[in-house]
């Protein structure tokens, strides 16, 4: 648990770092602006108006240099146990000794990243940093609010879905999708709430709000969590009933149009009765702003997303605000995008067990179609 | 060199990659003694765990998403070989963990993802952490070993020996 505390508590002092030199701008910005303000107010309608304004002006100055000096000592304060805590974190000692010079305040976050060496600690400032700004918090009151899929019709959603294929093929796409193992339209398809999704990474809140073992979530009155609900730092939607088909059409079309001929590439590509498979988005045919995502802040890779696991479960687990979560369409700003569609045989059937977008192919899943970037 | 077969890279992509799906992750890891009674699956699944434990040897595999340290990786193979195969290293490990670390300083994806209370372990569960030797008390803190300070030598002596590939986030 100290670990996870630590991480809980770094992510919070970088955040509040980046909040800090943001108000910062924006405070010394209003002080001269108010100062020109009144400036230009009194100038003309006052007799010793030039005299009054230039001591405006002069006196606003001076509350500025000195508001400037009270936020850097802030600023220091915060770089101090930033470097104490992230020491901790990446077991470098030599960090909170390294000899630094913080930006005067208000010159904007990359100059905080650039007070840290190159190395992981550096990295995880930089991700934190440039995700605040975009950064929000869903309290675990509104997560518990937010609705699940579950008091929703599936057999719908599914008829909605197997009407994208071919008639031929729509009784077999409906079964793979209706399996009880089978979660892709309830917790990835489009009428998943923004608030399902973001409960979703933040408190690990499944959107289809099943109530088995695994899955069956908890708030208590002290605001702690409890569930087995297994997520890492980002999920995901498509946003259409036609978006999430895109992929398994793609699968079918690319092998002989038939499902006998997707068996057979299951069967391939899946010799222990699992297939997880990456369709790239070109080849499925999947735009922007056809998904919607969310995922931690600054969880910008394996390594810093496995921080920002810990610290959420660390939230989680002893009551604490929530972890920051930024949106995002893994489509539109993915490095090389699509979907990951994950089918299980069971009994002679293949089915669906999933399928959601993504930023970046999983680097052993087996890609499908296309040319690699 | 130890090159990356298909056969691995099944195992590790339909089971076992470290993108999302933490469920195929624990369900594989609890079929493991499943499989390895298997005729059609042993064969398969031995080759995996020789393949995997030679690329630990000589750091000469990397699974994690976007370009990790090669370090970050083989400490993760570590713990992959662990919640797969059991305690015993992989042979030829330059780095091995040391046996008290598990459960203890060092947490692997399967002890994250445990259930965190006691009613919740399924047979597999217990039968898991009884063969490593664990309670479900013994979850692991993740304390990072940092890399060791002959690592990047021994990195470019590998590559040299061309026992490896440099990968291009070595090369600045």
């Amino acid at each position: 648990m100290a670990a996870e505390g630590i991480r809980y508590a770094a992510h919070g002092l970088v955040a509040a770092w980046a909040d800090h030199a943001r108000t910062s701008a924006e405070l010394l910005d209003l002080v001269g602006a108010r100062g020109l303000t009144v400036a230009r107010t009194v100038e003309p309608v006052r007799p010793d108006g030039a005299a009054l304004a230039t001591a405006v002006v002069g006196s606003l100055a001076t509350g500025a240099a000195d508001a400037s000096w009270e936020l850097a000592a802030v600023a220091a304060t915060l770089s101090g146990e930033a470097r104490a805590l992230l020491a901790l974190l990446f077991a470098d000692p030599s960090l909170p000794t390294v000899a630094t010079v913080l930006p005067p305040p208000g010159h904007g976050l990359a100059g905080i990243a650039s007070t840290f060496p190159p190395g992981v600690a550096h990295d995880y400032v930089d991700a934190v940093l440039t995700d605040q700004p975009a950064s929000l918090g869903l309290p675990v009151r509104d997560a518990a609010a937010a609705p699940v899929t579950s008091d929703g019709p599936l057999v719908a959603a599914v008829i909605a879905v197997a009407s994208q294929f071919d008639p031929a093929l729509r009784r077999d796409v409906a079964e793979m999708f209706l399996h009880a193992s089978s979660h892709a339209i309830q917790v990835h398809g489009p009428y998943v709430a923004d608030e399902a999704l973001q409960a979703r990474i933040t408190w690990r809140k499944d959107p289809a709000g099943r109530t088995t073992p695994e899955h069956v979530w908890t708030v208590g009155p002290d605001d702690t969590v409890t569930t087995e609900h297994r997520v890492g730092a980002v999920a995901g939607r498509f946003d259409s009933f036609e978006a999430l088909a895109k992929p398994l059409k793609a699968l079918i079309e690319g092998n002989g149009g038939t499902i006998a001929g997707l068996h057979a590439y299951l069967k391939l590509v899946g010799p222990q009765g699992q297939a997880r498979i990456f369709v790239p988005a070109d080849v499925a045919g999947l735009g922007p702003d056809e998904t919607t995502g969310f995922r931690g802040s600054g969880a910008r890779s394996h390594d810093l997303a496995q921080h920002w696991t810990k610290a959420r479960d660390y939230a989680m687990e002893v009551g604490a605000a929530p972890m920051p979560i930024v949106a995002t369409d893994q489509i539109a700003t993915g490095s090389d995008p699509g979907a990951v569609i994950i089918f299980r045989k069971i009994g002679t059937d293949w089915i669906v067990i999933t399928c959601y977008p993504t930023a970046a192919p999983p680097k052993n899943f087996t890609r499908f179609g296309g040319s690699t970037p | 060199m130890t090159e990356r077969t298909e056969n691995l890279r099944l195992w590790i992509g339909n089971w076992f990659d470290d993108s999302g799906d933490p469920d195929g992750y624990v369900e594989g890891c609890n079929r493991a003694p499943e499989w390895l009674d298997d005729p059609d699956q042993r064969e398969s699944l031995l080759a995996f765990r020789d393949e995997l434990a030679a690329h630990i040897r000589d750091s000469s595999l990397q699974s994690l998403a976007g370009s990790e340290p090669q370090w970050n990786n083989d400490e993760w193979h570590r713990n992959l070989y662990y919640d797969l195969f059991g305690p015993e290293a992989p042979p030829g490990d330059p780095y091995p963990v040391p046996p008290e670390d598990w459960g203890h300083r060092r947490q692997t994806p399967y002890l994250f993802w445990l259930p965190k209370r006691a009613d919740r372990l399924s047979e597999a569960n217990r039968a898991w952490l009884a063969k490593r030797g664990l309670t479900h008390e013994d979850r692991g803190d993740h304390h990072r070993r940092p890399e060791p300070p002959d690592y990047q030598q021994r990195l470019e002596r590998l590559t040299r020996e061309g026992a490896r590939q440099a990968w291009m986030s070595e090369s600045d």
